[in-house]
């Protein structure tokens, strides 16, 4: 029994390997690329990747963490949290009275086709320029997916559960925690990411125009003195934010939704 | 089809599994009461914001009245410089989309099909994807200024992974029951092409297009704010540091039912084309 | 309460005179001219029989003839256009506290993000407290045959095992009653065997009421103390039949009774002629 499986497990870990390499070499090979073509480069446009680089730990591993990262950060999790909570909050209430339902869609509709930065001069105008500002943006930006597929997870209950949970009488409240929130888990979870992404956005641009720190104001304030090194630095670093809260994202919804990853292998199919 | 279901899209417009309720969409009163009831809650928001305005409940000179902005926008569309306004917005980023379909599609099948070239690309697309579109407006303002190819690329840029990805996940699709079926019943390059790899594809590009043209959107009107573009986005912020409030709600307006309509258009397409596709059969209207 | 004269103990016990017990005892479930209409289409015109406490009943009827319609009337789940549900001698208006339902559709009805155990103790949380739940789960897993399984999610196992852990949960609930709509129609034909076996052996030991709707007369005359034969749509009782056949039961022994073949052939004809009824209309 061992052997077969420790040899198993060795091909195996050749097999990873190869699959490691076969994605890493095209990555690696643009950044050395990167590092090569600019290495030279007297270019105001395009400076050395190795200044860009010098320049990013300057400003973002030094004084410039405390000053520009974590205020951006903070405020993108307010915001980010207060949407998700606003908008499976509403959405719950929403999906499960049609009635509601009827009458809030052209309103929601609109919002939520409304291009989110264009709520920019408005948030200015009510909130001035600081924190509140970019939080509220956020909010009112990003909460529509969440709001829309919630909407839409809850009325897609299978009528079947709904005489079940009659049948044994629930009460209302465990009908919501233990029915019809996990099962409009998987929908709203993806109204959730597209919610990140529109965070995300979100603090950037108001950061760029309602902000005196925080990473969007850094970024656009190098731009416009021409602070080359500083731009690039500061695009890396927002890259590398979103690819993290990304990724961090995903974990929680791996965790959360973990027996609908399970219901999936085992069915093969969303069915 | 029903795969698609969990997939990791952006939600709103993934392609939906078939609702098993069959009798649940006559549930409340009907199409008709459904409009009465929705125009009804618009003219009530309406309403009260134009009651709350003339109140003085808002903070002075950051909402007018809803009569003034509607009468502003009414306006608006008698004035040659707004529709100017919109086409610089609409026509880059339909540019931008039609830029991004040629560039995706090639790569797509590319990609979905061959399988070193997938896992190579696998980290490089993982990174780019989550990247904030708007995190490059600053980079492409340096390097171009506010000019329209500075726009053009930074739709292309930001708004081109939602169509990418979609296709990817359609082509890797094929390659299920309907390729053996095809095989079997031998039906040779252009049967299989027209009449399994298009449509099955079709649903995946229509729903990929619609969210990249809804961010191709967004990226054109911030660019137009924050970098001065000429467009939409660019009117409202020259109207609000004007203090011409309400031509600003009025644009702001336009702005929200020009996205309206592009999703109206998208489902106008839908329909026809894919008639056949649960998320078309089921369409319900949330 | 007579329990005793319609449902006995003693395994050992044969040929129940189900006529004459049913006279005695005690009624527990009444549908008395139950009719449900959807908009001007007639489903059920009036249906009228009795169940009494201790009764295995089965309902059959040809598709199309409502059954499930007629369960849901029965179970609170719909409200009947005419005629009432009488519970213990209460009206029926919403599912009552004392029944339970085992859903045909054991995929659906099962909540896929608990696992068996969470599933069962879910409709336990308004009726019983805490501490008592694990003893109770435990034993009804333990009589379903799922032993030990508790932690495994509904699609983690085969189809049988799931409809095992509906039933689970519709015993630890413990209800007076038990509906059972159509429950084995969508397993197959070997676990169908095990499962009818089961519900018989359950319903001994937990002392349950359970009538159990089916399209399938060999299920029904094999099952059940008393068989309720529906017509064809509009629905009515076409005929009340008591099930003399010797407890225990047993898939060999029982289906080789001349008695068996009897009703299976008074059943079957009935049907056939509720069909040809029905295609005439």
């Amino acid at each position: 029994m061992s052997t077969p499986g420790t040899t198993r497990r060795s091909t195996e870990r050749g097999a990873g390997t190869r699959l490691f390499l076969l994605r890493a070499w095209l990555p690696a090979g643009l950044l050395a690329a990167w590092w090569l073509a600019s290495a030279a480069s007297t270019s105001l446009y395009f400076p050395p990747l190795q200044t860009i680089l010098e320049t990013l730990r300057q400003d973002w591993l030094g004084p410039g963490f405390a000053e520009h990262l974590l205020p951006s950060i903070g405020k993108f999790l307010a915001g980010f949290l207060i949407a998700s909570l606003a908008g499976i909050g509403l959405g719950l209430i929403i999906g499960m009275y049609p009635a509601l339902r009827a009458a809030a869609e052209p309103i929601i509709q609109f919002l939520r086709s409304l291009p989110p930065p264009v709520l920019l001069p408005l948030g200015l105008l009510l909130f001035g320029i600081g924190p509140s500002m970019n939080i509220a943006i956020i909010v009112f930006g990003a909460v529509w997916p969440t709001l829309l597929n919630t909407i839409d997870g809850v009325r897609s209950l299978d009528p079947q559960l709904t005489e079940m949970t009659r049948s044994y009488r629930l009460t209302r409240a465990q009908k919501i925690r233990y029915v019809i929130l996990p099962n409009a888990g998987p929908q709203i979870f993806a109204g959730l990411r597209t919610t990140l992404q529109m965070s995300i956005i979100l603090i950037v641009v108001s950061e760029m125009v309602a902000s005196t720190n925080g990473i969007g104001y850094y970024v656009l304030n190098s731009q416009q003195t021409f602070a080359v090194p500083q731009t690039w630095a500061g695009t890396l670093v927002l890259g590398l934010l979103g690819y993290l809260a990304n990724l961090i994202f995903i974990r929680l919804e791996r965790y959360v939704l973990r027996w609908q990853a399970g219901l999936l292998a085992t069915t093969g199919s969303g069915a | 089809m029903t795969t698609t279901q969990f997939r990791e899209l952006p939600a709103p417009t993934r392609p939906r599994a078939p609702r098993r309720s069959a009798g649940r969409t006559s549930f409340a009163a009907g199409s008709l009461g459904k409009g009465v009831l929705g125009a009804g809650t618009v003219l009530a928001v309406l309403a009260a914001w134009e009651v709350l305005a003339r109140a003085g409940a808002f903070p002075p000179g950051s909402i007018p009245p809803a009569s003034a902005v509607l009468a502003e926008f009414v306006r608006q569309l008698g004035v040659p410089l707004f529709w100017a306004a919109v086409w610089n917005t609409v026509s880059v980023a339909l540019l931008g989309l039609l830029l991004i379909a040629v560039i995706a599609a090639p790569l797509a099948l590319l990609i979905g099909l061959v399988r070193p070239v997938q896992e190579s690309t696998w980290f490089l697309m993982e990174f780019l994807k989550p990247i904030p579109p708007v995190a490059l407006i600053p980079l492409g303002l340096l390097l171009w200024g506010p000019s329209p190819g500075m726009k053009l690329f930074l739709i292309v840029m930001g708004a081109i992974w939602p169509l990418l990805t979609q296709l990817i996940y359609g082509i890797k699709e094929i390659n299920g029951v309907g390729a053996d079926m095809a095989r079997s019943y031998r039906l040779g390059w252009w049967l299989t092409t027209s009449r399994l790899v298009f449509p099955s594809v079709l649903p995946f590009a229509l729903t990929g297009l619609r969210i990249s043209a809804s961010i191709a959107i967004v990226i054109a009107v911030v660019t137009e704010m924050i970098g001065g573009a000429a467009g939409l986005g660019q009117n409202i912020v020259v109207a609000q540091s004007a203090g011409a409030l309400a031509e600003m709600y009025a644009l702001v307006i336009a702005a929200g039912l020009l996205g309206l309509l592009i999703n109206a258009a998208f489902r106008a397409v839908q329909k026809p084309l894919l008639f056949w596709h649960p998320s078309v059969r089921q369409e319900g209207n949330l | 309460m007579k329990m005793t004269e319609t449902y006995p103990q003693d395994k050992a016990r044969t040929a129940p005179e189900a006529g004459a017990a049913v006279v005695n005892a005690e009624v527990l479930l009444q549908l008395q001219e139950l009719q449900k209409n959807y908009g001007h289409v007639q489903i059920l015109a009036g249906v009228d029989f009795e169940i009494c406490r201790g009764e295995f009943v089965c309902v059959v009827g040809p598709s199309g003839s409502g059954k499930t319609t007629l369960l849901k009337c029965m179970a609170g789940l719909l409200e009947p256009s005419g005629g009432q549900t009488v519970f213990e001698g209460q009206q029926v208006t919403e599912p009552p506290a004392k029944l339970a339902v085992v859903f045909q559709d054991y995929s659906r009805s099962l909540l896929p993000w608990m696992t068996v155990w969470q599933n069962v103790e879910l409709p336990m949380k308004n009726k019983f407290a805490k501490a008592e739940r694990p003893a109770r789960i435990e034993s009804v897993l333990e009589a379903v045959g799922l032993g030990g399984k508790g932690s495994l999610y509904p699609w983690q196992m085969s189809g049988g095992m799931q409809q095992r852990a509906a039933i689970a949960r519709g015993l630890a609930y413990q209800p007076d009653v038990l509906l059972m709509d159509e429950p084995f129609a969508a397993v197959d034909a070997q676990t169908r065997i095990e499962l009818e076996d089961l519900v018989l052996r359950v319903r001994q030991e937990f002392d349950m009421t359970v009538v159990f709707v089916t399209h399938d007369i060999d299920e029904a005359v094999y099952l059940a103390d008393r068989v309720v034969v529906l017509s064809g749509a509009p629905t009515t009782v076409s005929r009340n039949i008591a099930v003399d056949l010797p407890q225990p039961r047993n898939q060999r022994d029982t289906k080789l009774l001349p008695e068996y073949a009897r009703l299976r052939a008074e059943v079957f004809e009935l049907i056939q002629s509720a069909k040809s009824h029905a295609t005439i209309r």
